[in-house]
C-alpha cells in the first residue's frame, strides 16, 4: 500500500532562531503548537496523537512522560517522544502517516523545542561528543563535527570538491536566511569570510558549521480526507523514504551518500516523481558538503564537482535555477537540534502554501525536504506537494 | 599528573583486548562460524550473529582511510591536545579502527593510503589506548603518570 496522497499537512509551526535564554523548551513548544494549530483552524481537543522529542537540555529533563500535554493542557489519547537526531521529525513524519492511515489517529501533532543556544556550547559539545561509542571513539578525541570531517576530507583529498564551492553553500544559505525573519545570521557573508575563518576539523570552517540555537517547530498531520475539509490548500505528503546506515563513523558499511540516495530513491518511488519534478528543495545542510551530496542523491546534480560548480555559480541561490535551503538552513537560519530539521518540512509547507514571504519561490507544486541524523548515521527524505 | 580524559570501560568481552593492549599488542576479533575479522570487539558476531568470536592478535599495521586536523572544535575535555589529528585507518586484518594519528611530520603532506602502525598510550595502569604514527617514525609515548605530552 503507498501513501502517496493519503495524508496531509494542515499546519505549522515556528518561532524565531537565535538565542533566547528567556524562552524555555516547553514555552517554545506552546508556541509553536498553538500557531500550528491555528493555521490548521484546528481545536486542542481535535488533536488526538502528540509525537514529542528530546529536549536535550532544560529545566526539567527531556520533558519527563507527558509533561508536554500537560503543559499545554492537552490530553490526548497518544503521547510519546521519539528519538533519531537530526531526522527524529522525519521518523516522526512516517509513525504519523502510518497511525492516521491505520485508523488510530486522526490528528497527529508533532513538536520539537531545543536549547542548544542558551547552553553553554562546551556542554552542548560534550553532549553531542557523548553520543560516539564510549570505548572505541569517545577516549580518542572522536565527537560530532570530527567524525562529519573524517567523511567530508577525502572529497576534498581527491579534488571532487574546492574549498571554494564548499564555502558557496554557506554564501549561499546567508542570501536565503537574510529574507528570513526568524533566521539567526542575516548579514551577508563572503567566500573569503568562509576561508578565513579557521578549521573547526579540517576541511569544516568555522562558518561551515552551524551555530547552535534556540528553536522550536510544530506540524500537524491528518488524513487527506480530513484536510480538504479542514484547510484551504493541504500540502499532501507524496513520497517518503529513509535509510540507516552506521552509529559510528568506523562501522560504515554504506556511506552516508550511498544512505541518501536509498532514502531519496524510495521516495521518489513512492510518489512517482523525479528530480526533474522539483520546484524547491529544503535540504538540511549542517555542514555545506552535506547540501552538494544531498544535491547528488536526490539526483538533481550528476556528482559533487557539478554540484560544487553549480552552488557556485549560484544555482541554489536566490535568483537561481532551483532554489536550494531557502530559509537559511542550519549554517544560518540556525542549528536548533531537532527543531532543526523539522524547520526544512515546515520551510517546505510553507513555500507550497504561499507563505514564505519575501523569499516566497514563484508558485512552487513540489518541494522536498531532507534530513539526517548523527554523523550520517540517518537519511530521510520527504516529497510534499499541493495536489494529492 | 591524573589523566582526566573519558576512559573507555573494561567489560567482559573486551578484558582480553585491554590485557593485551598493555602488553603492547593490539587485538581484534575473528568470527569461526563466519570466518570474518571483527572490530570493535562485539559479544556477538555482527555478521553472521555467531557467538563464536575469539580474539587474534594483528600486526598493528595498516593504512590511513581519512584524517582530520583538529582545531577549534574538540570536546572540552581534549581542549588541551589542540590541535590535534583523528584518523579512521584500515587494519591489514581488513577492519577500520577510528584513532588518533601521532607522530606525524607535516599534517598537510598526509595522503590517505599512507602506511600507519599501532602506537600505544598508557594513560592508566589499566588502559593504553592504541593510536597510530606513520610507519617509520620513532615517535613512543612517554610512560604513564610522568606526563601527558606528546599528543
Amino acid at each position: 500500500m503507498s501513501i502517496k496522497g493519503k495524508v496531509a499537512f494542515i499546519g505549522y509551526g515556528d518561532i524565531p532562531v537565535g538565542k533566547y535564554p528567556e524562552r524555555t523548551s516547553v514555552q517554545q513548544a506552546i508556541q509553536v503548537s498553538l500557531m500550528a494549530m491555528e493555521t490548521a483552524g484546528l481545536e486542542p481537543e481535535a488533536v488526538d496523537t502528540i509525537l514529542t522529542t528530546r529536549s536535550y537540555a532544560d529545566q526539567v529533563y527531556d520533558w519527563g512522560i507527558g509533561l508536554f500535554g500537560e503543559e499545554i493542557g492537552m490530553r490526548s489519547k497518544l503521547e510519546f517522544q521519539m528519538y533519531a537526531g537530526g531526522s527524529s521529525s522525519s521518523a516522526m513524519i512516517k509513525v504519523a502517516a502510518g497511525l492516521i492511515l491505520s485508523g488510530q489517529s486522526q490528528n497527529v501533532l508533532m513538536v520539537a523545542s531545543n536549547k542548544w543556544g542558551t547552553m553553554k556550547r562546551e556542554a552542548a559539545v560534550d553532549k553531542l561528543a557523548n553520543l560516539h561509542h564510549e570505548d572505541w571513539e569517545r577516549p580518542f578525541g572522536f565527537f560530532q563535527i570530527g567524525a562529519v570531517a573524517l567523511q567530508m576530507k577525502l572529497a576534498f583529498v581527491y579534488g571532487l570538491v574546492t574549498p571554494e564551492q564548499s564555502a558557496a553553500v554557506a554564501v549561499s544559505n546567508r542570501k536565503w536566511a537574510a529574507m528570513n525573519p526568524n533566521a539567526m545570521y542575516r548579514d551577508p557573508i563572503t567566500i573569503e569570510d568562509v576561508l578565513n575563518s579557521g578549521f573547526v576539523a579540517d576541511p569544516i570552517h568555522v562558518l561551515e558549521s552551524p551555530p547552535l540555537a534556540d528553536g522550536a517547530a510544530a506540524l500537524i498531520m491528518t488524513s487527506a480526507e480530513n484536510a480538504e475539509k479542514q484547510v484551504d490548500q493541504p500540502v499532501y505528503l507524496l513520497g517518503a523514504g529513509s535509510s540507516f546506515s552506521f552509529s559510528n563513523v568506523s562501522q560504515a558499511k554504506i556511506s552516508a551518500m550511498e544512505g541518501q540516495q536509498l532514502a531519496a530513491k524510495d521516495a521518489y518511488e513512492m510518489a512517482g516523481l523525479g528530480p526533474e519534478d522539483i520546484d524547491v528543495a529544503s535540504i538540511y545542510e549542517p555542514y555545506p558538503l552535506g547540501t552538494l551530496s544531498w544535491l547528488v542523491s536526490l539526483g538533481l546534480k550528476k556528482n559533487l564537482t557539478e554540484a560544487g560548480q553549480w552552488m557556485l555559480e549560484g544555482g541554489g541561490a536566490p535568483g537561481g535555477e532551483l532554489p536550494v535551503t531557502t530559509d537559511g538552513g542550519m549554517l544560518s537560519r540556525g542549528h536548533c537540534a531537532i527543531a532543526g530539521g523539522m524547520l526544512f518540512v515546515v520551510e517546505a509547507i510553507r513555500q507550497l502554501r504561499g507563505e514564505a514571504g519575501e523569499r516566497q519561490v514563484k508558485n512552487p507544486e513540489i518541494a522536498v525536504a531532507t534530513a539526517m541524523g548523527g554523523v550520517g548515521n540517518s537519511a530521510f527524505v520527504e516529497i510534499l506537494g499541493i495536489n494529492p | 599528573m591524573t589523566y582526566t580524559k573519558p576512559l573507555p570501560k573494561i567489560r567482559p568481552y573486551t578484558k582480553e583486548f585491554w590485557e593485551a593492549a598493555k602488553r603492547g599488542e593490539l587485538l581484534i576479533q575473528h568470527c569461526d562460524d563466519c570466518n570474518r575479522n571483527i572490530f570493535y570487539p562485539r559479544a556477538v558476531c555482527p555478521r553472521c550473529k555467531g557467538k563464536n568470536v575469539r580474539y587474534i592478535k594483528t600486526s598493528g599495521r595498516g593504512r590511513l582511510f581519512s584524517f582530520s586536523l583538529v582545531e577549534k572544535g574538540a570536546p572540552p575535555d581534549f581542549k588541551e591536545d589542540v590541535p590535534y589529528v583523528i584518523c579512521l585507518v584500515d587494519l591489514d586484518e581488513k577492519v577500520r579502527i577510528g584513532s588518533m594519528l601521532v607522530g606525524y611530520d607535516d599534517y598537510w603532506a598526509l595522503k590517505p593510503g599512507m602506511e600507519v602502525e599501532v602506537v600505544f598510550h598508557p594513560v592508566t595502569e589499566e588502559i593504553s589506548l592504541p593510536k597510530f604514527k606513520p610507519v617509520g617514525s620513532e615517535f613512543v609515548f612517554p610512560e604513564q603518570n610522568q606526563s601527558e605530552e606528546g599528543t
